[in-house]
């Protein structure tokens, strides 16, 4: 409990502070406003003095106006077409405006000047690719990561040390205590976009995530999970709701445990999207699946049971800068099982601070990624389990937090980890467990 | 036009001193933007007024004629913000420039009747839209940027930003994505889809727009040592990196494996010992 205090602590701490920093912002934009208008008019006045129109760019840029930063900058290349800084920073405008085939003109350009500063030559490894692979109408991308990985209480064992048996608490018998574990992971995201170059924007969108493990130890609990979706994402009213989308699609999963297949699921589902503004955006969604459940033995007493699965969610996402941001996934759940004591309603959220920092050399083209993350998770089931308690209708609370660590070192290979710490609290001893999760390995990304 | 804010008041002073400094003729025209960088092959006729070559700072009457040669460029800066760079081999006259900046509302209005032009939109255009006339074809611009090619074979619409129209006798397409091109042969002639611009194409353009060795003459000076504006860097690509996906994954296959484990225990699966 006290880890779980801190890192809210924690948590609560980068929150403030980034929303301490929002207010100072709002209270600048004004001033930057009058600074735009006042060195517009300065410039206007005395077009070659080229500090004002530098100054000028700066306040633009941090008014997010990249149009009045791109004019300044194209007239500053009038009369300095090979300044390797500006050809850059316009090539970064251009990017942030989604005017890919200018990124690519400008970055070239700055790439061919001999005097483009290390830090910057070091970043267009990264963006020159990254913008040309944008002008293609199919595009590819992805992260992969392998590594090892330490679980403090791999088979989610109880730590009251019993097991309740038709209401009666009752010695683990045959079943070990927690028991931690080492293993080697590999962690997959894989996303294909087909672009049907139409002036809507429509596309196809494909997904691919898969994660699997594979126990130093405890073998039986070697874990393969893959999962998929495809649909197309339509522009709903482009040149009136620009950036309003909505995507049916379908979706489906298979997964082994210890070599032999456990929960497989398909099913589809329906995605808003409202990426309107600079600073957010939302996207709810509902789902519903089909899952099979291969649960072996005579009693189904655990949550996952066959029959439907509907979700009703959404991704929130506030940008308080461009490299900062807060994630929120809310989402309410209804599991319709064959038995009653399967089907549950569930409701909780994840919520992620997400964070970019500059990496310690200049020669690493991307930027670090901190995330703490925070997860809860309410589950009320429909009837008692006659098997576990015929008396006590199973409720659960789980939570888990943690911080992820994204460390690129070239444009295509670096280093990541994570540490989570884990916990389920149930009304039945069955299921109140926790664990501690770390994970570190290295990654490759396109 | 109005001004209302105190910060609005010292270009329109400076421009309307400007307009009383300049001749009789071009003292009575309507100054619409200021040149802001320019080669010694631009020339501008004002209405009604002799042929002038357009240096850095002059400032543009509405509806002057605009023209460049083989080697001229030319860049324009309104109040507004909008910016037009003027290619080599061009012909522009700006019919009408009326700009509040109380409102950020006006109208902006210009022919081109030759060569190349890139539009980066000010504030008008982000409020009432900006028309640009061409022999073939008309050009509505909103919140965009665009360049504009005009030659013997019809008129080319590169979008880099916004909403772009293309329009003719014959009807419209609407460009709402950048790195499209609409290409008008006549102003009779049907307007096909915006096809993607072909990087070689957006590179001509440039090269007409550039002014070689620089337009302005004389370079940068001590300023160009203290440009760095490079910074904050772009963000990370979410689908290239960990997120919050990654972490529900790597969480649901943990609930998968406690799901199964804890069938086991109830079943009395006996858990194996570890491997030797």
């Amino acid at each position: 409990m006290r880890k779980l205090q801190r890192f809210l602590a924690g948590l609560g701490f980068s929150v403030g502070v980034a929303l301490a920093a929002q207010a100072d912002g709002r209270a600048d934009h004004q001033a930057l406003v009058a600074a735009q208008a006042r060195l517009l008019a300065e410039t206007l006045d005395a077009p070659k003095n080229f500090d004002l129109v530098f100054r000028y760019v700066q306040v633009s840029e941090a008014l997010g106006d990249y149009e009045a930063a791109i004019s300044a900058l194209e007239r500053v290349l009038a009369f300095a077409p090979h300044l390797s800084r500006a050809n850059f920073e316009l090539a970064t405008l251009y990017f942030r405006l989604g005017s890919y085939d200018n990124a690519v003109h400008y970055f070239k350009a700055a790439g061919a000047a001999p005097d483009l500063p290390v830090q910057l030559r070091a970043r267009l490894t990264a963006y020159l690719p990254e913008a040309e692979k944008q002008l293609q109408p199919m595009r590819w991308a992805g992260f992969l990561q392998t590594g090892i990985g330490y679980q403090s209480n791999v088979a989610a064992l109880p730590d009251t040390g019993f097991l309740s048996l038709f209401g009666h608490n009752a010695p683990q018998g045959s079943n070990v205590p927690q028991q931690s574990d080492g293993e080697v992971f590999g962690l997959a995201k894989i996303s294909n976009i087909y672009d049907l170059e139409n002036q809507r924007g429509d596309r196809i969108e494909t997904g691919f995530i898969g994660y699997g493990t594979g126990q130093f130890s405890l073998s039986q609990f070697d874990l393969g999970y893959v999962e998929a979706n495809i649909g197309p994402r339509l522009a709903l009213d482009p040149a009136n709701w620009p950036g309003v989308t909505i995507k049916p699609y379908v979706v489906g999963n298979l997964s082994w445990i210890g070599g032999t297949s456990y929960l497989n699921s398909g099913g589809a589902g329906v995605t808003l999207g409202f990426d309107t503004a600079r600073d957010w955006s939302v996207e709810p969604d509902i789902e519903w699946r089909h899952l099979s459940v291969n649960n072996p033995g005579h009693y189904q007493i655990t949550a996952l049971g066959d029959g439907d699965y509907i979700s009703v969610s959404a991704d929130g996402i506030y940008r308080f800068t461009e490299l900062m941001s807060v994630d929120v996934r809310p989402i309410y759940a209804r599991a319709s099982a064959v038995n009653p004591w399967q089907s549950f309603n569930q409701g909780g959220f994840q919520v992620s601070f997400h964070e970019e920092f500059a990496p310690p050399f200049p020669w690493m083209p991307l930027q670090w990624t901190v995330m703490p993350y925070f997860s809860a998770l309410w589950d009320a089931f429909d009837a008692p389990d006659p098997a576990v308690n015929p008396y006590v209708r199973r409720c659960d609370f789980a939570y888990y937090g943690g911080v992820m660590l994204d460390m690129p070192i070239t444009a295509n290979f670096g280093l990541s980890g994570m540490m989570q710490y884990a916990r389920t609290n149930s009304n039945l001893p069955n299921f109140s467990n926790d664990d501690l999760t770390v994970l570190f390995g290295p990654t490759a990304r396109f | 036009m109005q001004i209302s804010r105190a910060g609005s008041w010292t270009p329109m002073l400076a421009l309307a001193l400007a307009a009383l400094a300049l001749p009789p003729g071009e003292a009575a025209a309507q100054v619409v933007g200021d040149v802001g960088a320019a080669t010694p092959l631009s020339l501008g006729t004002p209405p009604g007024e002799k042929t002038r070559n357009m240096v850095i700072g002059a400032r543009v009457i509405a509806n002057e004629l605009i023209q460049t040669g083989g080697e001229g460029t030319l860049n324009i800066l309104f109040l507004d913000r909008t910016t037009l760079s003027i290619g080599r081999n061009s012909r522009l006259v700006i019919d009408k420039y009326v700009y509040d900046p109380a409102t950020g509302r006006g109208v902006m209005t210009a022919t081109m009747a030759q060569g190349v032009m890139r539009f980066i939109g000010g504030q008008i255009s982000h409020t009432t839209g900006v028309k640009v006339l061409t022999p073939v074809a008309t050009i509505g611009v909103r919140g965009g940027m665009m360049t504009v090619s005009v030659g013997p074979d019809g008129v080319s619409v590169m979008s880099h930003y916004g909403h772009i129209d293309v329009a003719n006798d014959a009807g419209h397409q609407l460009m709402l994505r950048s790195g499209f091109t609409v290409h008008v042969r006549g102003r009779h002639d049907h307007i096909a889809m915006p096809g993607q611009t072909s990087l070689q194409a957006l590179d001509a353009n440039y090269a007409a727009l550039s002014g070689g060795q620089g337009s302005g003459g004389g370079g940068l000076g001590d300023a160009a040592a203290h440009f760095g504006v490079a910074d904050p860097p772009l963000p990370n690509d979410p689908d290239s990196m960990p997120g919050p996906d990654t972490i529900g994954m790597v969480n649901l296959g943990q609930a998968f494996v406690g799901n199964r484990s804890q069938q086991q225990q109830y079943n009395g699966a006996r858990i194996p010992r570890p491997r030797d």
